[in-house]
């Protein structure tokens, strides 16, 4: 699996943020990790947990779990308050600003609320992010271009995001978390805001892309979503884990 | 430095954008600094022809020493080489008895027949010291007439020290004071650039936030909002440019060629002028607009 993230390669990519994804077995794992909230109540204790490369993973609980929270400590969102949280055998609580910018460009992320840029048209909302990482204007014009085939949205390209529907906006999400071709997709509720069908549309490309290796890690508390997919499954509840 | 120049295109587009997007604000930013920048123009070309007017005057400033009418030659050659010594002298003019009250029957004409009879010694010898452009300071001047006033033969220095002294208190006073306000000045025009940036900042915090979860470096974010501060900067110092010259050739240039000798507001108004009001705006719009990116960054951090 390659990332796009710059002209470099993800090897090279991963190297320069102290990674070493080829050398691990585990793409995710987490060891001793508590979080607490600002009034000290835990929102994570303990939580042990590891994820290897290329599995597809499931972290369910009801809301107020600790799913979000966990999933935000997995790409540099959140600190946790105790414990290491290691992607590809990297101890990312230890990166430094410019090392975690760099790590998260082999980290996809996809939201409930899709976190789309309104006054950007479907491309550019996707472009934009190759920019942001420094590709080139044209190479990130090629890549823009086949994500929107895999998601199937290259005629609605010039469309700004209130013109599609919501499972539309979902996969322009999705195609910007994959332009990079990450190793790492991480997804959090990602069809917390879809109708039945267009859910399983968007666990079909998900599915699709951990069939090439890419590691999948998806908080959902949709049953039907879980059943779909038949894979393995956290459970997480008051902050700890109680299956997985 | 190659990447970087790579993405500098993309870098002023986005600064372009985003004062588009935000055009009303932009405009108000630009006005404000172009307003504090004329300001600033305006101060400096009056510092540079009040130094200028000033200089005039120190050029015709003089040290006269003048003998007693029992000074011998040796004591006067000795005077000279002393006074000649001095890095500050450029020369020296020999006043001669006779010399002295030609001028003086001059001076007084059509009077001069009240001078008949009292012989042609009445007013001293002396030496008229005239001081090397820039070498006519206070610090100058005391240490040289110290050094003559002791000398064998002389009996007395005549300056303008005391007036000399005033002169450099008012230019001091007059250099404070510009430096004061265009400080303050300054420190509006950043104030001004800052609250632009941070106004963008805050409506391009969702783009940040994306920016940051795909894993662009703080060094990347920051760069479109630094180059807008430089562009709302770079602006405002060209139109205070472009201002004053239209105010000096359109106002003060007629106003002045009618009624002085064209000695004022020459120099000023060119190159050096329009480097200070770029370069200041450029500077201060830098300035302001790392400030603020950075602790919006650093606050994001938290």
């Amino acid at each position: 699996m390659q990332t796009h993230a710059t002209s470099k390669t993800p090897a090279q990519a991963a190297r320069k943020s102290g990674a070493a994804p080829e050398a691990h077995p585990d793409m995710v794992r987490l060891a001793g990790v508590c979080k607490r909230y600002d009034d000290g109540r835990f929102v994570l204790q303990k939580i042990d947990l590891h994820v290897q490369r290329g599995e597809f993973v499931f972290i369910t609980g009801p809301s107020g779990a600790g799913k979000t929270t966990l999933l935000s400590l997995l790409y540099g969102a959140e600190v946790s308050d105790r414990g290491q949280v290691f992607i590809a055998g990297r101890n990312i609580t230890r990166l430094r600003r410019k090392e975690l910018s760099h790590l998260r460009r082999g980290i996809g992320v996809v939201f409930q609320d899709f976190k789309l840029l309104p006054r950007r048209t479907v491309f550019e909302n996707i472009a934009f992010c190759q920019r942001a990482i420094g590709v080139p204007a044209r190479e990130a014009s090629r890549r823009v271009y086949a994500v929107l085939k895999l998601v199937k949205l290259a005629e609605k390209r010039d469309l700004l995001p209130r013109f599609l529907s919501g499972g539309e906006q979902q996969r322009v999400a999705i195609a910007r978390a994959l332009v990079n071709r990450p190793p790492l997709l991480i997804a959090d509720e990602p069809t917390g805001n879809l109708d039945p069908e267009m859910a399983r549309e968007v666990m079909d490309i998900f599915a699709s892309v951990n069939r090439i290796a890419t590691t999948v890690v998806v908080a959902t508390h949709d049953r039907s979503v879980i059943e779909y997919i038949a894979s393995r499954t956290i459970r997480l509840e008051f902050g700890q884990v109680v299956r997985g | 430095m190659r990447r970087w120049s790579q993405s500098f295109p993309y870098f002023f587009k986005e600064a372009l954008l985003h004062m588009r997007e935000s055009r009303a604000v932009a405009a108000l930013t630009v006005l404000t600094t172009t307003i504090g920048l004329i300001f600033l123009g305006a101060l400096w070309i009056v510092h540079v022809n009040v130094a200028h007017l000033t200089e005039n005057w120190r050029e015709r400033f003089q040290i006269e020493v003048y003998f007693k009418d029992s000074a011998t030659s040796a004591q006067k050659e000795a005077v000279r080489k002393m006074i000649l010594r001095s890095k500050a002298v450029e020369r020296i003019a020999e006043r001669s008895a006779v010399q002295a009250l030609e001028s003086f029957r001059n001076q007084l004409r059509p009077d001069a027949d009240v001078l008949n009879g009292l012989g042609l010694s009445i007013l001293p010898f002396s030496y008229r010291v005239i001081l090397r452009s820039g070498w006519r300071t206070v610090a100058n001047i005391e240490s040289l007439t110290a050094q003559v006033r002791v000398m064998a033969g002389v009996e007395r220095l005549r300056n303008d020290i005391v007036w000399l002294r005033r002169l450099d208190g008012v230019i001091h006073l007059l250099r404070l004071a510009v430096w004061t306000v265009s400080v303050l000045l300054g420190l509006g025009v950043l104030f001004i650039i800052a609250n632009t940036i941070r106004m963008t900042l805050y409506a391009r915090r969702d783009d940040i936030a994306v920016m940051h979860i795909v894993g662009a470096t703080d060094g990347f974010i920051r760069t479109p909002f630094m180059t807008e501060g430089v562009l709302c900067g770079l602006f405002g110092g060209v139109f205070a440019y472009l201002a004053l010259l239209l105010v000096y050739h359109a106002f003060f240039l007629p106003m002045l060629s009618t009624y002085t000798d064209g000695s004022l507001l020459i120099q000023p108004v060119g190159w050096p002028l329009s480097l200070l009001l770029v370069g200041t705006g450029a500077g201060l719009g830098l300035a302001g607009s790392a400030i603020t990116v950075s602790h919006y960054l650093r606050r994001q951090r938290e």
